[in-house]
């Protein structure tokens, strides 16, 4: 309640001195210089104050602006920008088509800045490369688009999101994923699927210190800034956009599961399964029966979505409003995510004053199952381990084809019915069937999501470029998740059973409903001035702001006994089966004071400054301060007197940018991580305490310090452009779990030692190939090198987690495992490295060494944009090099100790007699205690570097001539593949995986759509 | 320009009031949470603290969990079978290093609820004008707890368990600080729990209000420690000590008759039991106990029960027999037993039971070891092996065995009357040290059980954590890591 009051008080003082303005009006037309026709929706600015215009649908525009302003800035999509000095009240521009780089905008969140001014290193993304993808989450359509950018989705779920890192892995303990700024405000990095893509004009990314550091506080990681679509002057225009797709499951690639005729042998050369004891007519009749549970669990999965967009206003009011349906079937049955959106982004200019208000909603309904576990009753690990001779359940029992099948299910539910109540329904080795956990159990999430953010602006009159700001914004995202279990599938095997009375130890089912909630508020209060004298452009803006963080949730879980009903409508209130509830949540706050400087010397020299103060509540009181600052210069090559034979040549712009800083980073520690937690605990059905957490009251923020030298350029007529940057990022003190002798009670504590570097080459090219009245071809392509390296840790140089270690000199996720030899022909025997390098069948932990690192040193993307008359071609790839993952699907399936279960093709080579040669070892234990099956050595380990065809596109728009015919703007058709082809030597289904160990993986979807869309 | 600077003025003022007033408090405090500084604040808040105690003990990590089953799984009571996810081949191979899985958690959470206990000791201090003997009954519980979680992990990571061995132990902890200690000597841990455990039986001997009932044994009170003493003493060969204590909880706690005695396992009855671990429907981490070794939940059996095993028992007449197993073919072969002493409670099958830790039985086992130990003491020994005999098996005899021959019995009777509850391997390390499982007759077994550990081998004791033996440089390995 405090923040709204101040903002109150804030807004009131400034409402009170409301029409005191000195403005006058120019008038104009703004023309194509090809054509001399009107341009509409030019955007006129007024320099150095935010006030702008647009033109209408014959090009002219009004704007009302401060007496004293000399000239204005027209900017056009496609155009070149123009500066014209102003003389009277009215002017008249033509502007040239260009795309000239250095006259974009670069949003920083907290304000726009042209290009030319900017010296951080940043990536601006077109939204037209986010809409009409068919995948939910935006954040996976950056994949190759920025260099430093790298996205790797992970999973093909419906709904899910990708994960992003900027220029390398900067910490271990701490949060790796950049910031997201949506319109000014940060909202939380998750759930992307919930906000619609088509309503974003632009997706900037900011990697160095100046341009990240004024998020100084959060900034360490990079910064995503979205900027939602605006309306523009004139006529309302509307748009509809509209497509169908269908998805298929990606196949194994490089090994097969064994199917039925393989199994059964295999099983009967090994011997000890239950197979042994059937007759050979048995055995011939249980072959027969193949089920192959990929088919069993997967389909065609079907998109559809719809968009539609109304946009328009006047030279005051300016609106953008769009809803957008979009349903996506996953190709594993049982999982999707349908979505409803709505926004309204408005903007009014009431002289002095600017007001701005962006509001999306979104109703969203997750339906998905587990993936990247490596649990049996996940159906996507079943469809590999469930053996292909057995059957799924139909109406409760194994489905019946005239074969022979194994039948303890239902020969001792025929013997006994009340045993249907008792057992869950397996296969014949305890496996859980896929399809039952799939199909009878369902696991949900429904959630909505609101952003708002409104900004109000008020231009001191009668000191020009004076303005004061404020914005104030929410994320507000609430979920209810809800889980049921089928009380005879396996999944159910947890839930409590009554002790007594006639359902005495039947299994019952379950039902979850939790509630979450997570709301956060940003407030920004400003002071800006921004004033040109004669050659000197300064622009200083103190900033106050506040952002606020709060977490709940509360939940419960009911116990159902033989009900119809699938949720608490069917709670079984038994003494045994009482109801659980659960509760949690949590606040963290983070204060700050800034400033920004800019400072432009003859539109050639320019500074970029900024300082900040963040304090934050997850660091104790004495740690919680901390200052950071950037600077930032750059130089226009191109403007000097001494490049302008250059500049009539191949040059035609040229900058140079360095910028050094700081940031900081607070993510990834839990909000009350500095103080000794104390928790609740349950013993003997009473409730009590005990100690979470030790004290930590030196933790305090994770600090980057981030080097930036790049070089923009433009050349021959603008026909190259693109950018080439060098970075050298450190992050000091960093959230290290530090170890603890494990006798003080606890693994680890947080502590800020140690560091990490990242540094690399980032380069970017657009190619205008052709460029003639019909026919244009252009090719794009940025590759980034990133090396990435531990600096320091505590007080030793190793620190082993799992199957990954940190080491000094290596980088951070570097993969540490026995080197894998093969396997002796001799003998059958597993044979490993030892450090020396030597052969040996002795399985050592004190081997492991360095075999590779999970992330990608090189990685981008390239393509291509060809049309010729209304015809357009784009093909976009994507690539990531020189990464590795341990493939842990395969070891589950290559373990010979699960040869009850279904197992890889491979197998079938196994080492079976002295000579052999084969890189399968012998499945057994010898000699009492030799050849123990070692999962944790490199005969895992794949790599998974990968190029794909990220996005392929045809589209067909109708000629103007049709159109204006039937008083349509415009009308294009057109096909888009996702994800159609991949090279990679990963061998498991999707090598795109951000993690170090597969499991349980949902590939990505390949998709082919169709869409129409209309513009009138 | 007046107007002007009083605008300014007034600006200046809106843009500091909104960045003062507006000042955030950034003193937050979790609200489903306490902290160390606020959550004890009289006796009751200590004594809830016991809980946190107790919950360690429950742990899946601990008697409910891995330190049971890692007890029978390296042994020579089970066999791993086909059913097994082989979660536990790496130990029950003994093939595990020090990077070993097991090991580090059971190292982690021991001290952990060593920590838990160390909280309420240094908190109830504060207190301890309050209410002398409401004080006693917490301070007396968390000294006991301490002692029995250092005595665990004495046993798993020590070689020689010698009252007065120089080897090295573990590090004794008694307090709340961040250290990186060496590991004390045997004699050292020795003495540390010797002393808990006497101070413990005498603030247990005064309290407040009685800490178990008749149908709830679930704290440790001083017939608990009194339990623990008995059978620490008997590791460090301590016999009168061991003898004395065991003495004081058979007076108290008589055996069961054959009829009641099934019922002790489905927690339909107390009788023998002096302490268990209660595990109810609902409780956080997995209150199931040994249900790594035989899951009624999931329908799988990890760990069989080797024909060795079997064979020692007289199946018709000895109702341990009937009550411990079960025939379970499932997966090829015949004859295969399989453990449902951690079946469930009344009728339930769904491992959710409680532990029993002390039991009137292994007392009786306790004091005739030690007796048969003692010269003069074997018709001690074989009175107390008989009376045990006769209560389990219909129409049992007595016999009267001396020297190694009865040394042998009372080995065996344990194994038969403690199958399953964590014990066997613990016996070998301290007698025999050797394991073999003799495989014939299985039809289900895994194909890659080891058969056969050696005396000679240095997996008989633990590693050290490679975890703990980085954190802190002061720490010795174990030979053989």
């Amino acid at each position: 309640m405090r923040m709204k009051a101040c903002i109150a008080v804030a807004v009131m003082l400034l409402v009170s001195h409301l029409g005191w303005s000195q403005t006058k009006n120019i008038t104009g037309q703004v023309t194509d210089q090809q054509n001399g026709k009107g341009l509409q929706g030019v955007t006129v600015i007024s320099p150095n104050s935010k006030i702008s215009a647009l033109t209408n649908a014959e090009g002219n525009f009004l704007i009302q602006i401060p007496e004293k302003t000399t000239s204005l800035i027209f900017t056009y999509v496609g155009y070149v920008t123009k500066e014209e000095k102003i003389s009277g009240t009215s002017v008249n521009v033509t502007l040239a088509v260009g795309d000239n780089q250095l006259t974009e905008v670069v949003m920083t969140g907290y304000r726009a800045q042209n290009k030319k001014s900017f010296t951080g290193a940043a990536g601006v993304v077109a939204g037209e490369k986010l809409r009409s993808v068919p995948i939910a989450s935006f954040d996976q359509a950056l994949q190759g688009t920025t260099p430093g950018l790298l996205m790797r989705a992970s999973s093909g779920q419906p709904g899910n999101s990708g994960s992003i890192l900027i220029r390398g892995v900067g910490s271990i303990n701490g949060s790796t994923s950049p910031i997201f700024i949506v319109d000014g405000i940060q909202i939380a990095a998750t759930d992307f699927a919930a906000l619609n893509p088509n309503d974003i004009e632009n997706v900037t990314v900011l990697k160095d210190a100046v341009a990240a550091s004024t998020y100084g506080s959060r900034g360490a990681n990079g910064v995503i800034v979205v900027t939602t679509r605006r309306g523009k002057a004139g006529k309302t225009s509307f748009e509809i956009d509209a497509y169908t797709g269908w998805s298929t499951f990606p196949r194994f690639r490089d090994y097969r599961l064994m199917n039925s005729a393989d199994k059964i042998a295999y099983e009967l050369r090994r011997g000890g399964t239950r197979l042994a004891s059937y007759t050979a007519a048995q055995i011939d009749s249980l072959g027969k029966i193949n089920t192959d549970w990929e088919d069993e669990l997967t389909r065609t999965g079907r998109t559809n979505s719809i968009n539609a967009s109304a946009s328009g206003g006047t030279e005051k009011t300016r609106y953008f409003a769009s809803v957008n349906y979009f349903k996506q079937e996953g190709v594993l049955r049982n999982t999707g995510y349908d979505r409803i959106t709505g926004r309204i982004n408005l903007s009014q200019d009431a002289g002095n004053f600017l007001f701005g208000m962006n509001v999306t909603g979104s109703v969203n309904n997750y339906t998905n199952t587990a993936e990247d576990n490596t649990a049996i009753a996940s159906p996507l690990n079943g469809l590999q381990w469930a053996n292909p001779y057995e059957q799924p359940f139909e109406k409760g029992v194994k489905r019946a084809n005239g074969n022979f099948t194994l039948l303890r299910y239902n020969a001792a539910v025929a013997a006994n019915p009340a045993l249907a109540l008792l057992r869950s329904r397996v296969t014949e080795t305890g496996q859980p069937l896929p399809t039952t956990e799939l199909f009878e159990n369902s696991n949900e999430s429904l959630g909505k999501r609101i952003l708002a953010s409104g900004n109000v602006e008020y231009k001191i009159p009668f000191i020009s470029g004076l303005s004061v700001k404020t914005v104030y914004g929410v994320d507000y995202r609430q979920y209810e998740d809800t889980r049921f279990v089928e009380r005879y599938t396996y999944s159910a095997g947890s839930n409590p059973r009554p002790l007594s009375g006639s359902f005495s130890n039947f299994r019952t089912s379950s039902f979850n409903r939790d509630f979450r909630s997570n709301a956060r508020t940003t407030m920004t209060s400003s002071l800006n001035f921004a004033k040109k004298f004669g050659d000197h452009s300064f622009d200083v803006g103190a900033y106050y702001e506040t952002i606020d963080q709060k977490d709940n949730n509360s939940g419960r879980t009911v116990y159902l006994l033989q009900s119809p009903f699938r949720n608490e409508a069917g709670a079984t209130i038994n003494a045994d089966l009482l109801p659980r509830v659960r509760t949690g949540g949590g606040e963290s706050s983070i204060q700050s004071y800034f400033g920004l400087l800019s400072y432009g010397y003859k539109n050639r020299y320019f500074i970029n400054a900024n300082f900040r103060n963040d304090a934050s509540s997850r660091f104790g009181s004495e740690k919680r301060e901390a200052n950071f600052g950037g600077v930032g210069v750059s130089w226009i090559l191109s403007e000097e007197a001494f490049m302008s034979s250059l500049k009539n040549g191949f040059v035609n712009d040229l900058k140079l940018r360095a910028s050094y800083g700081t940031v900081g980073s607070q993510d990834g520690i839990g909000f009350y991580q500095s103080q000794a937690i104390v928790g609740g605990r349950t013993y003997n059905s009473a409730a009590g305490i005990g100690a979470n957490t030790l004290q930590n009251p030196d933790l305090q923020w994770e600090e980057r310090t981030k080097f930036n030298l790049g070089l923009d350029y433009s050349l021959f007529g603008n026909k190259v452009s693109g950018a080439v940057d060098y970075y050298n990022e450190t992050t000091n003190n960093l959230f290290l779990p530090f170890e603890l002798s494990r006798t003080t009670g606890f693994s680890t504590l947080t502590k800020n030692v140690g560091s990490v570097r990242n540094s690399g080459v980032e380069f970017s090219v657009l190619a205008n190939v052709l460029t003639t009245r019909d026919f244009k071809v252009s090719i794009n392509a940025n590759i980034t090198y990133n090396k990435n390296s531990i600096v320091k840790l505590a007080d030793k140089d190793t620190i082993v987690s799992g199957i990954l270690a940190r080491i000094v000199g290596q980088p951070v996720n570097s993969l540490f495992l026995v080197k894998y030899a093969g396997v002796d022909p001799a003998t059958g025997y597993s044979q490993y490295f030892d450090l020396a390098g030597k052969i040996t069948t002795d399985y050592n932990v004190a081997d492991r060494t360095v075999v590779g690192n999970n992330d990608p040193n090189v990685f981008g993307g390239f393509g291509t944009n060809m049309s010729y008359k209304g015809f357009a071609i784009s093909a976009q790839f994507t690539y990531a090099l020189n990464s590795k993952v341990f493939n842990n699907e395969r070891d589950n399936i290559e373990n010979p100790d699960y040869y009850y279960d279904n197992m890889n093709a491979d197998l079938l080579k196994e080492w079976q007699k002295p000579g052999d040669i084969t890189s399968i070892p012998r499945p057994d234990v010898v000699n009492g205690s030799e050849n123990v099956y070692q999962s944790s050595t490199t005969r895992f380990v794949e790599d998974n570097s990968f190029v794909r065809l990220r996005n392929l596109s045809l589209q067909y728009s109708l000629p103007k001539s049709l159109t204006d015919k039937i008083k349509m703007a415009g009308i294009s058709f057109y096909v888009n593949g996702t994800n159609l082809w991949t090279a990679t030597k990963y061998r498991g289904r999707d090598p795109e995986f951000s993690g170090g160990l597969v499991n349980a993986q949902y590939p990505a979807l390949k998709t082919w759509q169709a869409g129409l869309r209309l513009n009138f | 320009m007046k107007l002007n600077n009083k605008f300014l003025l007034l600006l200046l003022a809106a843009f500091s009031v909104a960045s003062t007033s507006c000042k955030k408090n950034l003193d937050l405090s979790p609200p489903f949470q306490l902290t160390t500084s606020n959550a004890f604040n009289n006796l009751d808040d200590c004594n809830q603290g016991l809980a946190a105690v107790y919950a360690g003990f429950a742990s899946s990590n601990y008697m409910n969990g891995f330190q049971t089953v890692l007890s029978e799984s390296l042994a020579d009571n089970v066999y791993e079978t086909l059913e097994s996810l082989v979660n536990y081949q790496r130990v029950a191979n003994w093939s595990y290093q020090s990077d070993e899985f097991y090991m580090g958690e059971i190292w982690r959470t021991l001290y952990n609820t060593i920590y838990q206990a160390n909280t309420v000791l240094v908190n109830v201090e504060r207190f301890s004008g309050e209410n002398t003997k409401k004080y006693n009954r917490i301070k007396g519980q968390a000294l006991a707890a301490r002692a029995i979680a250092h005595f665990d992990l004495l046993r798993g990571y020590a070689n020689n368990l010698d009252r007065n061995s120089t080897d090295l132990g573990i590090p004794v902890k008694v307090d709340l600080l961040i250290t990186t200690p060496a590991r004390n000597t045997v004699k050292q841990v020795y003495d540390s729990i010797y002393s808990d455990l006497s101070t413990a039986k005498t603030l247990l001997n005064d309290v407040d209000i009685s800490i178990n009932s008749g149908t709830n044994k679930g704290f440790i009170d001083i017939w608990g420690a009194q339990a623990a003493l008995a059978r620490v003493a008997l590791y460090a060969k301590d016999y009168p000590t061991a003898i004395s204590n065991a003495t004081a909880i058979i007076n108290q706690f008589p055996l069961a008759n054959a009829a009641t005695f099934p019922s002790i396992w489905n927690d339909a009855s107390q009788a023998e039991v002096v302490w268990s671990l209660v595990n109810n429907s609902g409780d956080p981490g997995s209150p199931f106990p040994s249900a790594d070794v035989m899951s009624f939940r999931f329908d799988r059996n990890t760990f069989g029960i080797l024909p060795s095993l079997v064979s020692l028992y007289n199946q018709a007449a000895d109702v341990r027999f009937s009550t411990y197993y079960f025939l379970r073919n499932t997966q090829g072969g015949s004859n295969n037993f399989a453990l449902q002493k951690f079946k469930g409670k009344g009728s339930a099958s769904d491992n959710l039971v409680n532990f029993k830790v002390f039991r009137s039985a292994e007392m009786y086992l306790i004091r005739a070891e030690a007796n048969a130990n003692t010269s003069g003491n074997e018709a001690a020994a074989n009175t107390d092996l008989n009376t045990l005999k006769t209560a389990r098996i219909a129409g049992y005899t007595n016999q009267t065995l001396s020297g190694p021959a009865l040394i042998a019995e009372i080995a065996t009777e344990r194994r038969r009357e403690l199958a399953g509850e964590g014990h066997r391997w613990y016996d070998l390390k301290r007698t025999t040290r050797t394991v073999t499982r003799v495989m014939t007759g299985i039809g289900n077994a895994n194909a890659s059980v080891a058969t056969s550990l050696p005396s000679s081998s240095k997996k008989w004791v633990f590693p050290i954590p490679e975890v703990e033996r980085r954190a802190n440089s002061s720490i010795v390995q174990n030979d053989g890591y």
